[in-house]
């Protein structure tokens, strides 16, 4: 595939327009909500009869859509489901908030609403894991004895792996980052906001390692770029991508697009950055490079940390022991059965599976029937028939209006819902979709639905 | 990978739950106002008279619509290319238009007498 099939389209860009691939066209109204719904399976067979006890860690977008599923595949079992967070966070719609798109209170939901009745929700958090004895501990002493165990924790911001930076600075010294909370999102608006008005230096980082929508980053960048323009500070603008090598996603297709989509639109890639320290009040950003370390002045800052298992699972015997996701500590499941590969009995959803390809809702939406319907099996004694293929989806947002529906697997194919959305080209019903629906498809997600 | 019809439908209900109390009101008070429209007699001439103005009302509905979506969604039209963003512009205002024209039948076939 060659570069030259994005649509660089161009309104109130540098001027640049490269060819264009024609659409396949059809009627989107239906399709769109229909895209949202996204790839699906629901292999639901009749619910099987059984007395299991059963644990879920972890109460986010796949843990409470596994507590739904699960609920309708198992007649009888007791399901138990643990996690100390009440609120729900539609993190997807960060990257929308911290961009001025939505209101904050749009991304905070209550997870009551979506959790099954006849689910033992216990409001503490693992501290513990002790797979040989089928247990975990609770932050609060309870211990939780299991049959089957489905872990769906997500993951840890390593912020204070950042010399210099906390939480606590985000909104403050021109210091954005859009994954730490929704209240996060709303501060790193008023700093992109002054920004797109005043202009100056805009740093925007990208850290090594499996990170959860890797988008985001890309994201961010590309619509601050866009609301200086609107708001007049383009001019007066210096905009920095730092990536830790030389790839800036990991689509082929996309990351050549990208690298073409930046500097058209004047943002600076610095390859092999890697963001070591921060000074705060003095807005400096110091980075490792290959030629030792560079400190770049900045008026804004997107701090985006490095990512891995929350510290409860990585202290217990259940990461990768070796090879490349041992780095993050994530959880050592077959990358098609997403069965963990020493402990048979527990199975990993969402973001926190050690699998090469993943980290996104889009994910948890094609990986949650699979580890289900495995466990399901597995209580039947009967053989694992689902395999997870990779599938992960980013609306990648160029603009305010208009996005690229990228979807692809894990051999990087794009593999489109709809095969007239076409993924190489900028559209607005992308757009459309994930300003509007894609957030109806999630809760349908939670719901065990789609 | 497939997807389902009933995955579809999930998700459109989630797309309307916030709204749908408000969805079978209308769909309520137009179902009394039809057969209130219907048990006052001359059915086929009321709905010959209200044929046209609803059909103009959707029509109005349909070409704002066409104006209004795009910026809606905080685009414009710049933002819209090719078929698929015409096509899907196009069809939910004829869709907005099409439940506009139905939503004001029963109203005014009561209406004419
Ligand atoms: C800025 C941003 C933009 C994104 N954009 C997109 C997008 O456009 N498209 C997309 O598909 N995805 C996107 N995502 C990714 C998506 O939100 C995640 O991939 C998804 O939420 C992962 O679900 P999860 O259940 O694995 O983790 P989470 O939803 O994070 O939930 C994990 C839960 O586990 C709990 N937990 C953690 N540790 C413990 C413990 N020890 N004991 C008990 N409970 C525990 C936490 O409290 C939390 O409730 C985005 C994410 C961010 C941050």
């Amino acid at each position: 595939m060659d570069t030259t099939r994005f649509s660089g389209r161009t309104q109130g860009g540098p001027s640049h327009v490269l060819n264009r691939r024609q659409l396949l066209g059809g009627i989107a109204g239906l399709g769109a909500v229909a895209a949202a719904a996204g790839h699906v399976r629901t292999a639901e067979a009749s619910a099987v009869r059984t007395r299991a006890r059963v644990v879920i860690v972890g109460a986010g977008a796949a843990g409470i859509a596994a507590a739904n599923r699960l609920t309708r595949l198992l007649d009888g079992a007791s399901i138990t489901l643990i996690d100390a967070r009440r609120e729900h966070w539609y993190q997807p719609g960060f990257t929308l908030v911290a961009t001025g798109v939505w209101p904050q209170h749009k991304l905070v939901d209550d997870n009551a609403r979506y959790i099954p009745a006849g689910v033992n929700w216990i409001q503490s958090m693992v501290a513990e894991y002790d797979p040989d004895a089928n247990r975990v501990v609770t932050d609060d002493g309870q211990i939780v004895d299991y049959d089957y165990l489905v872990i769906a924790t997500g993951l840890a911001l390593d912020y204070d792996q950042i010399e210099g930076m906390s939480t606590a600075l985000i909104g403050q010294h021109g210091i954005a980052s859009v994954y730490a909370s929704p209240q996060a999102t709303s501060l790193s608006w008023q700093v992109f906001r002054e920004f797109a008005e005043r202009g100056g230096t805009g740093v925007f980082t990208r850290p090594p390692g499996a990170i959860k929508c890797a988008g985001a980053p890309v994201k961010t960048a590309l619509l601050t770029e866009h609301r200086l323009r609107q708001r007049g500070g383009r001019d007066r603008a210096r905009l920095h991508y730092t990536i830790p090598a030389t790839g800036m996603f990991s689509q082929p297709d996309i990351d050549r697009f990208l690298k073409t989509e930046f500097p058209r639109r004047g943002i600076e890639v610095e390859q092999h950055h890697r963001l070591l320290r921060i000074d705060a009040p003095r807005r400096e950003a110091t980075f490792a490079t290959p030629d030792g370390e560079r400190t770049l002045a900045y008026d804004v800052i997107h701090v985006v940390p490095t990512m891995s298992a929350p510290a409860s699972l990585a202290a217990s015997p259940l990461p990768w022991q070796e090879g490349e996701h041992a780095i993050g500590h994530w959880l050592e499941v077959d990358m098609y059965t997403l069965q963990h590969r020493r402990y048979p009995n527990i199975f990993g959803t969402g973001d926190i599976n050690g699998v090469p390809m993943g980290k996104t809702a889009a994910s948890v939406k094609a990986q949650v029937p699979v580890a289900v319907a495995n466990l399901t099996a597995m209580i039947a004694d009967r053989e694992m028939t689902m395999a997870y293929d990779g599938y992960t989806s980013c609306p990648l947002i160029t603009e305010v209006g208009r996005a690229i529906l990228v979807e692809f697997d894990y051999e990087a194919k794009m593999v489109p819902s709809f095969p007239f959305i076409d993924p190489y080209t900028e559209h607005w019903v992308p757009w459309v979709m994930k300003d509007r629906f894609l957030q109806a498809a999630y809760n349908a997600m939670l719901r065990g639905r789609v | 990978m497939a997807f389902s019809f009933a995955g579809i439908l999930a998700v459109v209900l989630e797309f309307f739950r916030p709204f749908l109390w408000l969805i079978a009101l209308v769909v309520l008070v137009d179902l009394v106002l039809l057969v209130l429209a219907l048990r006052g007699g001359n059915t086929a001439a009321r709905f010959t008279a209200a044929r046209g103005p609803a059909l103009i009302a959707g029509l109005v509905v349909l070409l704002g619509a066409v104006f209004v979506l795009p910026g809606m969604t905080q685009a414009g039209f710049s933002d819209l290319y090719g078929l698929l963003d015409w096509g899907a512009l196009l069809g939910a205002s004829l869709a907005a238009g099409v439940a506009a024209a139905l939503i004001l039948l029963p109203p005014l076939m009561l209406l004419r007498r």
